[in-house]
């Protein structure tokens, strides 16, 4: 078996899952596993953190191979998650050669996903938040244009190359005008307070604290340290933009207070 | 009557949320739905736990728990990482209400309310934390035990025969 061709394919795994969100432990296993088909395989070392991998394998009658791969971009993908599980375990139960495992993992990372149906989701799950905060029909109807319009600055945001703090500031300063300018038009029929915080709630960190508490669990300190940091940037970084938001905008459009 | 009545809005409301969110982050197809199921049950707890005069912080402990031990269910009944049902359902308990309210008052210079909503907001946090930590650990015991999952049901199997892709969970 090709050392190289191994080592590809376990770092090619270990990017994606990383890069998609899931939690270290589940790389570092993943990544152990497929390094463990080579049978001769003296060394295996496999360190995952938040920003990066790195991973040791020496073979007997060779000499020891370490690659570093610096991660650079994450985001949430789950289906990935599931599919390098999928493929992994495939592969480790002989179902499938390195070579096609190779193949497979290279052809799901060219995959460009299909989001031309996610501002319908993020109004739907903004609408949702609503009935669940007690908010009524109408309620839910506005907040769907919140969410229309979140999606909006999330889709510039990204096409701008925003930094991921500063992408949370921005969409939830538009979350706050565009909720306050409803409230200017519709006035008391409107909940702004629910709308408000029903549109911010796909930007919370949920999955940040999920996985730092899943990561600290299985000790890997550093990972769950940053997320933890990463849970609470999100959290400033949304907090600072509504208050920018509300500050500036409630006083342009609603006169009189609130 | 009328509780009741609202009590499955919410819960519609966190299944709609949840549904639409699980898709954001690109759940499977097929998992989507359940993932949905896990984040209405938070709710309902949650509404209970509220209606009950349990108090937010608790009741936010019980959804969480109750989210934890379902994502750990379903992820054990369909054989996927728990993380696809996890953080979609999580998402109706993380506290978006404190934080909201937390800005609200820092800017109508109301000190003590800021205080009250930061300290709640954090507390929030912090039992969700120890909630999907509680179930973690309780499910990792099955396993650590030499448990075997075979669907729902655990089965004891001798050490060495334990296989290892069986790990990957």
């Amino acid at each position: 078996m090709d050392t190289q061709l191994l080592f590809d394919t376990a770092m090619l795994a270990g990017e994606i899952m990383l890069c998609s969100g899931a939690e270290t432990y589940r790389v570092e296993d993943t990544m152990h596993h497929i390094l463990k088909t080579a049978d001769d395989a003296e060394i295996i070392e496999v360190l995952v953190l938040m920003t990066g991998i790195s991973a040791t394998l020496k073979r007997t009658g060779e000499m020891p191979v370490s690659i570093v791969k610096r991660v650079a971009s994450r985001g949430t993908n789950l289906s990935r998650v599931v599919e390098v599980n999928e493929i992994s375990r495939r592969y480790c139960g002989q179902y499938l050669t390195v070579e096609q495992a190779y193949d497979m993992l290279l052809e799901l990372k060219g995959e460009k996903h299909n989001g031309s149906l996610h501002p319908i989701a993020i109004a739907g799950a903004c609408a949702g938040f609503t009935l669940m905060f007690g908010g009524r029909l109408t309620d839910a109807a506005l907040a769907a244009v919140v969410g229309a319009f979140l999606a909006l600055c999330l889709f510039c945001g990204k096409k701008l190359e925003f930094h991921a703090f500063i992408q949370d500031v921005t969409s939830s300063v538009g979350v706050a005008f565009i909720s306050i300018v409803l409230k200017a038009i519709i006035g008391t029929p409107m909940n702004m307070d629910i709308v408000m915080i029903s549109a911010i709630m796909p930007l919370v960190p949920g999955m940040a604290i999920t996985n730092a508490v899943r990561d600290t669990l299985q000790g890997d300190y550093i990972s769950g340290a940053a997320r933890t940091l990463e849970a609470f940037l999100k959290a400033a970084g949304i907090a600072l933009g509504i208050g920018i938001g509300i500050a500036i905008f409630s006083n342009i459009f609603l006169k009189g207070g609130r | 009557m009328n509780l009741a009545a609202e009590t499955t809005v919410r819960v519609f409301g966190a299944f709609l949320a949840v549904y639409s969110f699980a898709y954001l982050i690109e759940t499977p197809k097929k998992y989507v739905l359940r993932a949905g199921l896990v984040g209405a049950l938070g709710c309902l707890v949650y509404t209970i736990g509220i209606n009950t005069g349990l108090g937010e912080v608790l009741s936010s402990f019980l959804s969480a728990l109750s989210v934890a031990f379902l994502s750990h269910t379903f992820a054990r009944i369909f054989k996927a990482p728990v993380t696809l049902f996890l953080i979609a359902g999580i998402l109706p308990t993380v506290p978006g209400t404190g934080m909201y309210q937390t800005v609200h008052y820092i800017i109508e210079g109301n000190q003590k309310m800021t205080a009250y909503y930061f300290t709640q907001t954090l507390e929030i946090a912090g039992v969700i934390a120890l909630a999907i930590f509680v179930m973690d650990t309780v499910f990792g015991l099955l396993k650590k035990g030499g448990w075997k999952q075979n669907s729902l049901k655990y089965v004891r199997i001798v050490k060495s025969k334990v296989k290892s892709e069986d790990d990957v969970q």
